[in-house]
């Protein structure tokens, strides 16, 4: 079959077929017996589907290697043969070489392989209850070498061919005689008619099958394919199809006479103009989807599915979901993201409608916007489960080449994440599993020893905490001895003895992760190799998230990994280097700095600064990224430095100008850009213009070699959340549910007021101050708040620092100056005069900007 | 080239006193200029990046990669995109997009390359001019980008791709 879309069809079916069926088989081995036959059915059925479809697409190889497998599967439901851990193994196998032809079309088609002979051999033997296969060890990705020599033909038995001969012609008697009363009485025949036809053909095809008669079976199976056609309508029972059907029956009459002789590819010509009607209607048309073909014949879709003997539905558990391509799914981001934008720039540019329906319509577009962007975020999002469903089989024949025993469970698999963190979590997990199986879990005989279980647990699982994803890999087997941990990092040199002096043994099992380290004996195939978790922790530390170690030696070991919802989104500082802005990640980010008390020394064209005692390299940005036209920039006292930490290395970066905290997209870096090593992608910032996101430790390198020795004072610390930007705030109340905070950068003064300095004129209410009249505005004048029942006696006033002169913000009770983020989140609702919210203790608080607010502020009603 | 047999579509383009012609179809779109940022550590042959309706766009300075003087780019300039078969949505800034001519293919001459971003030569009505290749160019910022002075090749970029 030529047609790359119905090809593409089959393969995407088949990996589900098959992702069933290998999940299925896993549980098969410890299943009860009343349970058992309804959880073999099912992969009957998927074999059964992967098997038909091969066929009748011509793809010989994938189809008998399927079929072998259905023999078995049959043989198991039918309960000739026992499940036990070798056929299962043999399963497994199957189900992998199947998988990798599967994978490799067309192209694995092109030749058969000695191996899947020898596979078939084995599930023949099984099936037929002959000696079971001697215990396989899971081999390594299974290849597809030399083409086969001709097959031969299966043993059979005489006596149970006459048995499929007499029975078989019976049918197809039946079949043609009622092909003639359907074609003699019309369309009007309807399905009652067709049905005993399609049933007398299944079963031709069945029992072809099950005795090795390939070319027969695929004859059948392709007639079975367009019965079905005629009694779902989608084939029309003209002159040409019932022609057709009738001289198919005459070769299968033919192909049962000459039996036992049998080849698989002896009937194509037939099966080709049956998939030629199936498609256009039309025997001898070219076999290609051609949209709107022909008028009375409908178009067919090429019916790919074996239709299920019982008419349960298959797969009950596919969710009501559809496919969409990556790349429409990003067409949408970037639209949500271009909105969110417009927005953006909509409320800082607009003047607030004087009308409330304006303002609400404003409102409405706001919220809105928001929503579709965060819904549209939704669609990146995928189960964790589709990284944790590898390991039941990875943890299963590991165990089993370990000589251990394993019980996995996995918990949290509905858990979702970004796909772009979900890729990121496949290697470390592989990692710690691995490890887990290879040196954290002991064997039977140990653990019994140990007054243990024999089998040990291992438990993966995931939980959404807060803004981050728990994944966790824990066991019960060993744990980490600190002492031996110790004893090994000193003999690998890794760490000196006075290191180790006061060391707890916490630290003592972290050490375990520098790089060089591994406790095995001797270095196995699985994780011996000393350099996998400082690889884990690095790659993870690169994208924001952590890996923490929790052991206690005898009882096991748990490994703790934090992850951003999404790395599509990420926090960063905006700063302005040599007049250009650029992000800084703000997981890079440890600290940030006034420049303006440091004293720097000027070394090797960079600076080295002393902080709190200790130097500290630190490079210019701006020259660093090649803005600066002189070769040696000075050290720029009224500006800043960020601390980053570049692997090993913590450098600073003296910038000119802050711009902020802000969460920005993530755009991927232009291709051609990669080459410079200073950027890790792009963004565009709320005024439209476009930023670039560095690549700390792009640019760290691009710096030159480390200036100084290791700087322990922040590499060794606990890499603690770093020192969040921050500013000064008020916070103050006005009615009894709100709490808000102005920054202190826009606040002019703050005044108390007592009842005697306050007159009414009309409507407003004007404090008496010495600096002279201030007109008061009340939140609630200003924006959707709460207001008090009663005001109390002292009330104050926050001047703005610019804007609106004469006015000034109402409070009932100024609670406390304190820091609060740079970086604020969304507030509850939008409005000019709000800045965004933040967490202050227990309570949510509204950021305010003082002068818009009270610049956007409407006095609407009186006040009592 | 393109379209009909024996024909190409070329679009010609200004720039200072110089016309250029570049195969219509290898154009997406043309735009008023935008504001473009500098891509920091980028050779002068990279303008720097533009935001085109969200999406960001890599501009190349044709100037330089033609040996024209450079000067900054403003509003009465106009913003040139390819498609995406010619490299990476990436665009020029050229002064004006003058007129849209058809050529017969015997009046094309093709040129040596040479690292240049010329492809090929055009007779018409007396004038000859000559035709860029967009390919030529994303080529030729590569090369520089890549050249030695560049810096180092690998970079942990957070997204390279979004697939």
């Amino acid at each position: 079959m030529e047609d790359p879309a119905i090809l593409a069809e089959f393969i995407a079916e088949a990996r589900e077929h098959l992702s069933a069926l290998m999940d299925g088989l896993l549980t098969l081995e410890n299943l009860p017996e009343d349970q058992f036959q309804a959880s073999i059915n099912p992969l009957f059925r998927a074999m059964h589907s992967i098997k038909g479809s091969a066929g009748f697409l011509g793809l010989q190889h994938l189809e008998h290697l399927a079929h072998a497998t259905e023999t078995l599967l049959d043989a198991m439901r039918k309960g000739s043969v026992a499940p036990s851990p070798q056929v299962t193994d043999l399963l497994l196998k199957v189900a992998d070489r199947l998988q990798a032809r599967i994978e490799g079309l067309p192209e694995s088609e092109k030749s058969g392989s000695p191996n899947d002979g020898e596979l078939m051999d084995k599930l023949k033997a099984c099936a037929t209850g002959k000696a079971p296969p001697p215990p396989v060890v899971p081999a390594a990705q299974p290849t597809i070498p030399d083409p086969l020599p001709a097959s031969s033909l299966p043993q059979i038995d005489p006596a149970l061919l006459q048995e499929f001969v007499a029975e078989a012609r019976e049918h197809l008697a039946a079949l043609s005689e009622g092909l003639l009363a359907l074609e003699s009485d019309g369309k009007s025949q309807g399905t009652g008619g067709i049905d005993p036809l399609f049933r007398a053909t299944h079963s031709v095809k069945g029992s072809a099958g099950f005795l090795g008669f390939r070319g027969l079976e695929r004859l059948a199976h392709a007639m079975e394919t367009l019965l079905d056609g005629l009694r779902k309508g989608t084939v029309a029972a003209d002159r040409p199809v019932t022609d057709l059907l009738l001289r198919v029956t005459d070769r299968l009459r033919a192909a049962v006479d000459a039996l036992p002789a049998d080849t698989p590819a002896a009937h194509d010509d037939l099966i080709k103009k049956i998939q030629n009607v199936i498609i256009s209607g039309r025997p001898d048309a070219p076999a290609q989807a051609s949209p709107g073909a022909g008028t009375e014949t409908q178009r067919a879709q090429p019916t790919l599915e074996q239709p299920p003997p019982a008419p349960e539905a298959q797969g009950a558990d596919k969710s009501a979901t559809i496919r969409v391509p990556v790349e429409v799914i990003d067409r949408l981001m970037n639209l949500a993201s271009e909105l969110v934008l417009a927005r953006n720039q909509a409320l800082e540019t607009l003047v607030t409608p004087a009308d409330a329906r304006g303002r609400q319509l404003l409102q409405r577009i706001n919220s809105v916007t928001t929503d579709l962007q965060q819904a549209v975020m939704l669609t990146r999002m995928q189960p964790v489960g589709t990284v944790f469903n590898r390991f039941p089989r990875m943890v299963r024949d590991l165990a089993r080449s370990l000589g251990k025993r394993v019980h996995l469970s996995v918990t949290g698999s509905e858990v979702e994440l970004d796909k772009s963190v979900l890729e990121k979590l496949v290697d470390p997990l592989n990692h710690l599993v691995r490890n887990a199986c290879d040196h954290g879990l002991e064997t039977p005989a140990e653990r019994l020893a140990a007054g243990k279980t024999e089998v040990a647990n291992l438990d993966l699982s995931a939980r959404q905490e807060g803004g981050q994803i728990l994944v966790r890999v824990a066991d019960d087997g060993r744990g980490i001895d600190p002492g031996r941990v110790k004893a090994k990092a000193l003999e690998k040199g890794l760490v000196g003895p006075q290191d180790l002096e006061g060391m707890t043994d916490s630290q003592a099992q972290s050490l375990i992760l520098k790089p060089g380290f591994s406790t095995a004996e001797k270095v196995t195939d699985i994780s011996g190799r000393g350099v996998g978790l400082d690889v884990v922790k690095t790659n993870l530390e690169s994208i924001g998230g952590t890996l923490q170690i929790d052991s206690v030696p005898g009882h096991g070991t748990t490994f703790s990994l934090r992850l951003p919802l999404t790395l599509a989104i990420i926090p960063a500082l905006v700063v302005r280097a040599s007049g250009e802005r650029v992000c800084i990640p703000q997981r890079d980010l440890l600290e940030l700095i006034s420049a303006a008390n440091l004293r720097a020394r000027p070394m090797s064209g960079r600076f080295v600064v002393e902080l709190r005692g200790q130097p500290l390299e630190t490079i210019h940005l701006g020259k660093v990224l090649g803005l600066e036209n002189s070769g040696s920039p000075g050290f720029n006292r009224a500006g800043f430095l960020a601390v980053v930490r570049a692997g090993q290395r913590v450098v600073a970066l003296a910038v000119d100008e802050l711009n902020g905290s802000q969460e920005i997209v993530v755009k991927p870096l232009h291709p051609l850009l990669r080459g410079l090593g200073l950027h890790g992608g792009a963004t565009v910032l709320a005024d439209g213009l476009p930023a670039p996101i560095l690549d700390i430790e792009g640019v760290v390198r691009a710096a030159g070699p480390a200036l100084l020795a290791a700087n322990h004072s922040h590499a060794t610390a606990a890499p603690s959340r770093m020192e969040i930007p921050s500013q000064s705030a008020v916070v103050f109340e006005f009615g009894p549910a709100e709490r808000f905070a102005v920054p202190l950068s826009l606040l002019k003064r703050v005044d108390r007021v007592l009842p005697g300095q306050v007159e009414r004129i009309g409507d407003r209410r004007v404090a008496r101050l010495d600096t002279g009249n201030l007109s008061m505005i009340f939140p609630d004048e200003a924006m959707p708040v709460g207001s008090p029942d009663t005001l109390p006696g002292e009330l104050f006033l926050l001047t703005p620092r610019e804007g609106v002169q004469g006015k000034a913000l109402v409070a009932t009770s100024i609670l406390d100056t304190t820091m609060i983020p740079l970086a604020l989140k969304s507030p509850p609702f939008e409005h000019p005069g709000i800045l965004g919210s933040t967490q202050l203790g227990d309570r949510l608080t509204l950021v305010v900007h003082p002068g818009k607010l009270l610049a956007s502020s409407q006095v609407e009603a009186g006040r009592p | 080239m393109n379209s009909q047999a024996g024909q190409t579509t070329l679009c010609m383009i200004r720039l200072d006193d110089q016309t250029y012609g570049i195969d219509m179809l290898a154009i997406r779109e043309a735009n008023q200029f935008t504001q473009t940022v500098r891509v920091p550590g980028a050779p002068p042959e990279v303008l720097g990046l533009v935001n085109l309706r969200g999406s960001l766009y890599l501009l190349l300075n044709l100037r330089r990669m033609l040996g024209l003087p450079d000067r900054k780019p403003g509003h009465e300039d106009l913003l040139i995109v390819f498609r995406p078969s010619q490299g990476e949505s990436f665009g020029i800034v050229v002064d004006s997009l003058d007129d849209t001519r058809v050529l017969a293919d015997r009046h094309i001459t093709p040129h040596e390359a040479d690292d240049g971003i010329i492809t090929a030569i055009a007779l018409d009505k007396g004038m000859s001019f000559p035709l860029l290749s967009p390919e030529l160019m994303y080529r030729k910022a590569k090369a520089l980008i890549n050249g030695p002075q560049a810096g180092p090749a690998t970079t942990n970029a957070i997204l390279l791709e979004n697939k």
